[in-house]
């Protein structure tokens, strides 16, 4: 069997697992190959529910990946917090500009929560919709999806660690703090554990990310990594 | 149109004691030292009482009267209720002299089926009230209420004024005190004689003015339209509205949709006429039983467009209970804006652009408009002072966040004040406490000396380090004030970075 065969195949495999993403469907590359090879479509895909569970790094993972799909898309995000303490001087660093993100504060029920994601998915004018949200049970996570699709719109739900969500996400990571590569004295570039537990089609597989003032790089578990930036050095 | 409740007074005691119902009955107030009786009901009045005569004296001739105290205040807010309940009919509903309300109801008669049916209407459903309304409906407001009081029909109607030879026969033979002049003004004009409106007529108008006051020639005047008299209605008119009066009364919520998506297609015309755009409005359902239900809705930015409006009512029309049935429906625009063609171009076209206002508004209304912001970049050194909360539609400066200076990804509201220990003074601490767990502290930059502006300096500098626990998690401290030998540092947590 060649390889384009195979390739039809996968197609075919993950249009009959329900989620509608045909090739040719928008991706976003995360831009650090590792990742990127381990995701079936060569990145994140687009109009979909994405979960990322963690503490700060978490937030700080998502700030960079809607960084890069307001670079490609353009639209505004919306993040609608939680609480009220997003702030963004710090989300700047990820490569979010000001005015790019809208944000709502002090949504704290769930049921407020999955109402107001799926109104903003809907409204298709957005490039992305942050919710800050612990669980989705099958059927709400399930409507998210669909309304994800329909609006073209991608969703990240940004919730603590440990908690299981809906088995109906495109992909889910677990981001969690390690501990910094040093770069000279004093806390040095952001290190995180990124774990791809779920992926529609992939295959679980964790890495090593480091945030640098370049952009980010990972290094898989095997210690491999394609390009490091000069300045930093692997501790250990 | 005056809506007269001569009984005002009497029916509400009745209400609240219906014993009294049967009784001889005067409301009694204290007048220079003296009770005298304010109000009196029908049988009262039949046995020879008057409001205005002693207490003992009226008890002298009716043996058997009932007395309460008179309530003004509440009185008058009864008749505050009774008004605001008759903007069902028309948003000119404002109070008048002598327990009577006056209803503009010339743009909105024809809804309910013409003035005869309208007045009709009003009576009967405020004598469901246990209340006995009588009404005049005239082209003046004066004219309406001296011929309610001449008239003491329940709903009289004078024919229209065409010219102002109409108007003074209309009222010629009205009496005078159907002028609504003072007691003592009345008192002087009747010891000279006169005793009708036509009496004035002949009367030279500067003569009339010089010996009894400018009021009996303004009253004059306005009763027969030479000048213009304002009704100061009860709520603020909205500048744009669209009513309807259903002639079965809606029980469903399909109704009630059906009628406001009609409503805010003629609100829409209206503002669209008008070059202007609905920030806030308002929908009235008007219930059988007298109640209004009302729905309040905002907008971000201005707007004339039947759909999204018409899902901002939506998301909240569970709210309305239907009770017995809603009769009549009003649509306000409460606050306006002028909104340009251009703009609506921009919006109808701009798809992106559209389909954010509507979201913001859904949003807005849910949770309320303050709680959505575009976070911009303010100049302050202060963290907290150092983003502004603009509104999402605000064309903001197309600055840049400061650059060079780390900041967390989530700020405090409050700083969190943490116990440490910093065996060093002017060096971040070894180990913080935080809810009783204790984060022995890896690596960490600082400080960073942060102050206030000039004129914000009541507050000591702060000191801010970025420290990483074992984990690698980061948290941003900062000491309170200089460090002093003989002080105690305090500390506080103020943000988390990734």
């Amino acid at each position: 069997m060649n390889s384009s065969a195979v390739a039809v195949l996968r197609d075919r495999i993950r249009r009959i697992e329900g989620v509608g993403q045909a090739a040719g469907h928008p991706v976003l590359p995360l831009g650090m190959k590792p990742i990127d090879r381990a995701l079936p479509e060569g990145g994140l895909p687009l109009a979909g529910v994405h979960e990322v569970h963690g503490d700060g790094a978490a937030t700080g993972f998502c700030a960079a990946l809607l960084a890069r799909l307001h670079v490609m898309d353009g639209r505004p995000v919306l993040w609608l917090e939680r609480g009220n303490d997003l702030y963004m001087p710090g989300l700047a660093r990820f490569g979010l500009k000001p005015g790019a993100v809208l944000t709502v504060s002090g949504i704290s029920r769930d049921a407020d929560m999955l109402w107001a994601i799926e109104e903003a998915l809907n409204c298709g004018a957005l490039s992305a919709v942050v919710g800050e949200i612990r669980a989705a049970d099958f059927t709400a996570s399930r409507r998210l999806q669909l309304a994800a699709e329909t609006g073209g719109v991608t969703c990240l739900l940004l919730g603590e660690t440990g908690r299981g969500g809906a088995a109906t996400a495109l992909s889910r990571w677990q981001v969690t703090s390690m501990p910094s590569l040093p770069d000279g004295a004093g806390v040095g570039w952001p290190c995180w554990r990124v774990e791809l537990i779920r992926s529609r089609g992939g295959r679980p597989a964790a890495w090593t990310v480091v945030w640098s003032p370049k952009g980010w790089t990972a290094i898989t578990e095997a210690g491999e990594t394609e390009v490091l930036p000069d300045d930093i050095r692997i501790a250990g | 149109m005056n809506v007269w409740f001569p009984w005002l007074v009497s029916e509400r005691l009745v209400r609240r004691e219906p014993e009294l119902a049967k009784q001889v009955l005067a409301a009694i107030e204290e007048r220079r030292g003296r009770l005298v009786l304010a109000a009196v009901n029908r049988r009262a009045l039949h046995g020879g009482l008057k409001p205005g005569m002693v207490l003992a004296d009226a008890r002298a001739v009716q043996p058997t009267l009932q007395t309460r105290f008179v309530n003004a205040a509440a009185d008058r807010a009864a008749l505050v209720r009774l008004a605001s309940w008759a903007t069902r009919y028309t948003p000119w509903a404002g109070l008048a002299e002598g327990d009577s309300l006056f209803l503009d109801i010339s743009g909105c008669a024809h809804l309910f089926g013409g003035e005869a049916a309208l007045a009709a209407d009003l009576v009967a459903r405020l004598k469901g009230f246990g209340l006995t309304p009588l009404t005049a409906t005239a082209d003046t407001p004066g004219a309406a209420w001296a011929a309610c009081r001449a008239r003491q029909q329940e709903t009289a109607i004078l024919p229209p004024f065409d010219s102002l030879t109409d108007a003074m026969t209309a009222l010629k033979t009205f009496p005078l005190p159907t002028l609504r002049l003072p007691g003592d003004t009345l008192d002087s004009l009747t010891s000279f004689g006169l005793r009708t409106l036509g009496a004035l007529y002949p009367l030279e108008r500067r003569a009339l003015a010089e010996r009894f006051g400018a009021e009996p020639v303004q009253r004059l005047d306005q009763a027969l339209g030479v000048v213009d008299e304002p009704i100061s209605p009860i709520a603020p008119v909205p500048a744009h509205e669209a009513r309807v009066a259903c002639l079965e009364p809606l029980m469903t919520r399909d109704g009630v949709e059906t009628g406001l998506r009609t409503l805010l297609d003629e609100l829409c015309r209206s503002l669209t006429q008008s070059g202007q755009g609905a920030r806030q409005l308002t929908l009235a359902c008007h219930r059988v039983d007298g109640t209004t239900a009302r729905i309040h809705v905002g907008t971000s930015r201005p707007s004339r467009w039947v759909e999204p409006l018409f899902r901002l009512f939506a998301e909240k029309l569970d709210e309305v209970n239907p009770g017995f049935g809603i009769e009549v429906v009003t649509v306000s625009a409460t606050r306006v804006e002028a909104l340009k063609p251009a703009q609506e171009n921009w919006q109808v076209k701009g798809g992106g652009g559209a389909g954010l206002a509507e979201l913001v508004d859904r949003l807005g209304n849910r949770f309320g408009f303050g709680r959505i912001t575009r976070p911009t970049p303010r100049q302050s050194w202060l963290p907290e002072r150092a983003v502004e909360d603009a509104a999402p539609f605000s064309s903001s400066a197309a600055t840049e966040w400061p650059a060079g200076r780390e900041r967390p990804l989530r700020l405090l509201a409050v700083p969190e004040p943490v116990e440490t220990m910093a065996p060093v003074p002017d060096d971040p601490p070894v180990l913080f406490r935080r809810h009783g767990k204790a984060y022995r502290v890896k690596a960490a930059d600082g400080p960073e000396r942060l102050e206030g502006e000039w004129w914000l300096k009541d507050e000591p500098p702060r000191d801010y380090y970025q420290v990483e626990d074992e984990e690698g998690r980061r948290y941003w401290l900062y000491r309170q004030g200089l460090y002093d030998a003989g002080v105690q540092p305090r500390w506080f947590l103020h943000g988390v970075f990734a």
